[in-house]
């Protein structure tokens, strides 16, 4: 995580910031779109929190930004006598039925600083902010809705990101997608009780 | 470039997909804390520190 600590400063993406930087270019236009106008109302909504990396010698470049909210994992459990059955191995469903997560909704690297690493820095960095002591809430995982192509697959499955259906045939029947059709976005997410901090 | 779209709820898993999730969930309970994340987690602390977030 060197060229985010050393070079780079993390802020808010306000309508400060946006206004002070040149273009971001992820090479996503409605990624662009974005981080350069819509975040603004997404975070007046309340609806997600955006964040960036700035570069220290010129603050004017956004080398990578994405965007928070609060979310769950939601279970509907089994009927009665399966519920029983997996109640007696798995002794956590008796608490939870919902588990706190942050949902990453948008995430995107400046183009002039792919293939150095930043996109690992900027998820091991999010991973850490949420398992920090100073954490204000409690976060069990972190999802992300990634474009259901092969380079962001790769991307979330290098940093251990999985899919939470198994297969896009179920993704589908969950989000009303006929069987034909494409399945443009995966849910995937990282659980981090694994991370010893 | 690197991309996540759309801010939309998750949708509520049921049946196998509950289950297969709940399994999932409790693996990684059963390897709680194994990944050692500290050098990572001291970083993060420089860049809050430095960006004057907590």
């Amino acid at each position: 995580m060197n060229f985010l600590a050393n070079k780079c400063t993390f802020s808010v993406l306000n309508e400060e910031v946006i206004n002070s930087s040149s273009l971001f270019d992820c090479g996503h236009p409605d990624l662009n779109d974005f981080f350069t106008t819509d975040c603004i109302a997404y975070s007046k909504e309340l609806l997600g929190k955006s964040y960036c990396f700035r570069l220290d010698t010129d603050p004017s470049v956004i080398v990578c930004a994405f965007t928070v909210s609060n979310d769950s994992v939601k279970v509907n459990f089994l009927p009665n006598s399966r519920k029983k059955k997996l109640v007696k191995s798995i002794p956590q469903i008796k608490q939870f039925r919902s588990w706190p997560a942050v949902l990453i909704g948008r995430l995107g690297v400046n183009q002039a600083f792919k293939n150095i690493g930043i996109g690992r820095e900027l998820m091991d960095f999010i991973k850490s902010w949420f398992i920090n002591h100073n954490n204000k809430t409690g976060c069990r995982f972190l999802v992300v809705d990634a474009y259901n192509e092969p380079q962001p697959i790769q991307y979330y499955k290098k940093n251990n990101f999985e899919f939470l259906f198994s297969t896009e045939e179920q993704e589908k029947k969950y989000m009303g997608i006929l069987t034909e059709d494409q399945l443009k976005t995966r849910l995937m997410f990282f659980d981090l009780i694994v991370l010893f901090s | 470039m690197i991309m996540a779209i759309a801010i939309k709820s998750i949708p509520t898993l049921k049946n196998t997909d509950a289950k297969a999730f709940i399994k999932k969930a409790e693996t990684s309970s059963k390897k709680r804390a194994t990944v050692d994340f500290r050098k990572h987690v001291v970083t993060s602390h420089a860049i809050l520190d430095k960006a004057k977030l907590k």
